[in-house]
C-alpha cells in the first residue's frame, strides 16, 4: 500500500514537472516569436496580422496600431514639409520667367547702347541678373535634393563610364580656363545609380574646375578596393582648410575664402546625399602638391534595403 | 539626444608606489548616430576610455551613462546582458573563434542571448559586407581585411545601438584599413548606429564626423573634422 502511494506521488511529481517543462518551452517559443515580430517591426514595419482568438494575434494587433499611430504622425510632418518645399520650388520657378525676360531685355538694350554711362549701367544690370539667375538655379537644385527627388536605384555600373560622363559634362567650363583632365580609369564595376552618380561626380569635377587656376590640370582616376571602388578627383587649386573639410558637406555652407565666387553651398551636400544613399561615402583630403583631393567611394556589393 | 555620456570619469591604477591616472576627469557626450574618433598616443588613456564606455572595466569614480542608464552602477550580470544587447565591439585582433565558420561566428552573440537569429537581417549584413561567398569558410582561410569584416558583421548582428571599435585597422595595411573603415562608416549610417572609434592614425580618424584628442587621461581638444 505504502509503496503504491509513494509511486503514485512520484508519478504525480513527474507529471507536474513534465507539464511545467512543456509550458516553459511553449512560453519561450511565444516570446521568441514576439521578439522576432518586434525586430521585424523595427526594421520593416508591421507585418501580416492574423485575426484569431490567440493572445499572439491580439498583441500583434496592438503593435500594428502603435506603428500606425507613429506612422500617422510621421506622415503629417512629412506632408507639412512637402508643402513648404513645393512652395519654395513654385516661387523659384515663377521668379525665373520674369528673370529670363529681364536678362533678355538687358541683352537687347546692350546691343542698342554701345557707349557712354548708360552702357556701364546696363552692364551692371546684366551682371546682377546673371548672378540672380545662377542663385535661382541653385535653389531649384537644392529643393530637388530636399524633396527626396533623389530616387536611387543602384545597378551594376562601370565606374570608368561614370567618370567619362561626368568629365564630359564639365569639359566646356574646363576649356574656358584651359584646364586639362587627366583620366586614368580601370574596368571595375560598382553598384551605383548611373544618372545620379554622374551628377554627383560632375558636381565634384565642377568644383575642381571652379577653384583651380587657369592652365592647370585635374586628375580623375578610379582605384579598386576590396569592398569599394574609389573615384578620385585631384585638383591643384586653392584647397580646403582642414577644419572646413567636414563642414563643406553641410547644407548652404560656404567657406569665407570663396565668398566672392558665386555658389550656394549645395553641391557637396547633394554629392554626399547621393553617394551615401548608394552605400558609399565621400572623403576630402589635402593634395600634398597643393589643392584638394575629393574621394568618392562607391560600393561593390549590392545594398538591399530593409 | 546624447546616447553616450561620461561625467568626470576617472580611472586610477595603483601600482604600489605610484598612482597611474589613466583617465583623469573625462567629460564626454556622444550624440545618437554620431561617428566619433578618439585619437591619442599609446598610453594616453584612450583604450581605457573605450573599456569604460563599454562597461568592460569599472571606473574609480565618475559616471558612464549609456542610453540614459548609469552603467557604472549596474550589477555584473545585468551589465553583461545590457552590453550584449546594446553595444557591439570591434577589436584590433578580430577575436574570431577559430573552430567556428564565418556564419556561426556572426550569429554567436545572438545565440548567447538565447534568441533565434533574424535570418533576413543577418543575410542582409553578410551581403552588404561582401561575405556571401565566404559564409562557410573558417577564419584561418580569410585575409585580415575579411576577418575584420566578419568581426564587424558580428558586431552588427545583434543590432546594437552603439559600436565601439578599438584600433579596428591596427593590423591592416592602409588600403585594406580604408576599406574596413568605409564599411564601418556606411553600415553605421545605414543602421543608424553610434560609433566610437579609437585610433592613433590621423587618416583613419578623418573618417569620423568628430575627432577628440586625449592626452594624459584628459581630453585636450575636440572638433569637427
Amino acid at each position: 500500500m505504502e509503496i503504491c502511494m509513494s509511486v503514485l506521488i512520484l508519478l504525480c511529481i513527474l507529471f507536474c514537472l513534465l507539464v511545467q517543462q512543456h509550458y516553459k518551452r511553449e512560453m519561450e517559443a511565444v516570446y521568441q516569436g514576439l521578439l522576432l515580430k518586434l525586430d521585424r517591426a523595427i526594421t520593416l514595419g508591421a507585418g501580416e496580422v492574423s485575426y484569431d482568438e490567440s493572445m499572439d494575434a491580439a498583441v500583434c494587433e496592438r503593435l500594428r496600431r502603435i506603428l500606425e499611430i507613429s506612422g500617422m504622425h510621421k506622415e503629417k510632418a512629412q506632408k507639412e514639409r512637402d508643402m513648404v518645399q513645393s512652395l519654395i520650388s513654385d516661387i523659384t520657378h515663377q521668379v525665373r520667367t520674369p528673370l529670363t525676360n529681364i536678362m533678355l531685355y538687358t541683352g537687347l538694350l546692350q546691343e542698342k547702347e554701345k557707349d557712354g554711362e548708360t552702357a556701364v549701367l546696363i552692364e551692371k544690370i546684366s551682371q546682377a541678373s546673371l548672378r540672380l539667375d545662377f542663385f535661382m538655379r541653385q535653389l531649384v537644385k537644392s529643393s530637388c535634393a530636399e524633396r527626396e527627388m533623389i530616387a536611387l536605384s543602384p545597378k551594376l555600373t562601370k565606374a570608368g563610364e561614370i567618370v567619362g560622363m561626368a568629365c564630359q559634362a564639365q569639359e566646356l567650363s574646363a576649356m574656358k580656363k584651359n584646364i586639362v583632365f587627366v583620366r586614368e580609369v580601370t574596368e571595375d564595376m560598382c553598384f551605383a545609380d548611373k544618372k545620379w552618380t554622374i551628377e554627383a561626380v560632375a558636381n565634384v569635377v565642377e568644383n575642381a574646375v571652379k577653384y583651380s587656376p587657369e592652365n592647370s590640370r585635374i586628375e580623375v582616376k578610379t582605384i579598386p578596393y576590396e569592398s569599394f571602388v574609389l573615384i578620385e578627383v585631384k585638383d591643384f587649386g586653392i584647397g580646403i582648410k582642414e577644419e572646413e573639410r567636414g563642414l563643406v558637406f553641410g547644407r548652404f555652407y560656404r567657406s569665407e575664402d570663396v565668398k566672392d565666387l558665386p555658389g550656394f553651398g549645395i553641391g557637396l551636400y547633394l554629392v554626399r546625399e547621393i553617394i551615401s544613399g548608394e552605400g558609399g561615402y565621400v572623403k576630402i583630403k589635402e593634395n600634398p602638391e597643393g589643392g584638394t583631393i575629393v574621394q568618392v567611394y562607391l560600393s561593390r556589393f549590392p545594398v538591399s534595403v530593409g | 539626444m546624447s546616447i553616450l555620456k561620461t561625467e568626470n570619469l576617472k580611472k586610477y591604477y595603483d601600482t604600489g608606489e605610484v598612482t597611474v591616472k589613466a583617465l583623469d576627469g573625462v567629460d564626454l557626450s556622444v550624440e545618437k548616430g554620431e561617428f566619433l574618433s578618439v585619437v591619442g598616443t599609446s598610453g594616453s588613456g584612450k583604450s581605457t576610455l573605450l573599456h569604460m564606455l563599454g562597461g568592460l572595466d569599472i571606473p574609480t569614480s565618475g559616471r558612464v551613462i549609456v542610453g540614459g542608464r548609469d552603467i557604472s552602477r549596474m550589477k555584473k550580470d545585468e551589465l553583461t546582458i545590457f552590453r550584449r544587447r546594446n553595444i557591439g565591439f570591434v577589436f584590433q585582433n578580430y577575436n574570431l573563434l577559430p573552430l567556428m565558420n564565418v556564419y556561426q561566428n556572426i550569429v554567436l552573440p545572438i545565440r548567447l542571448d538565447g534568441i533565434v537569429p533574424d535570418k533576413t537581417y543577418v543575410e542582409n549584413i553578410i551581403s552588404i559586407l561582401g561575405l556571401g561567398e565566404k559564409k562557410y569558410a573558417m577564419p584561418n582561410q580569410l585575409s585580415g581585411g575579411q576577418q575584420q569584416r566578419v568581426a564587424l558583421a558580428r558586431a552588427l548582428a545583434a543590432k546594437p545601438a552603439i559600436i565601439l571599435a578599438d584600433e579596428p585597422t591596427g593590423n591592416l595595411d592602409s588600403r585594406t584599413g580604408q576599406d574596413v573603415l568605409g564599411l564601418l562608416k556606411t553600415t553605421g549610417e545605414r543602421f543608424g548606429q553610434t560609433i566610437v572609434m579609437i585610433t592613433h592614425n590621423d587618416e583613419a580618424a578623418q573618417m569620423a564626423g568628430r575627432i577628440i584628442r586625449i592626452e594624459d587621461g584628459k581630453i585636450r581638444e575636440g572638433g569637427r573634422s
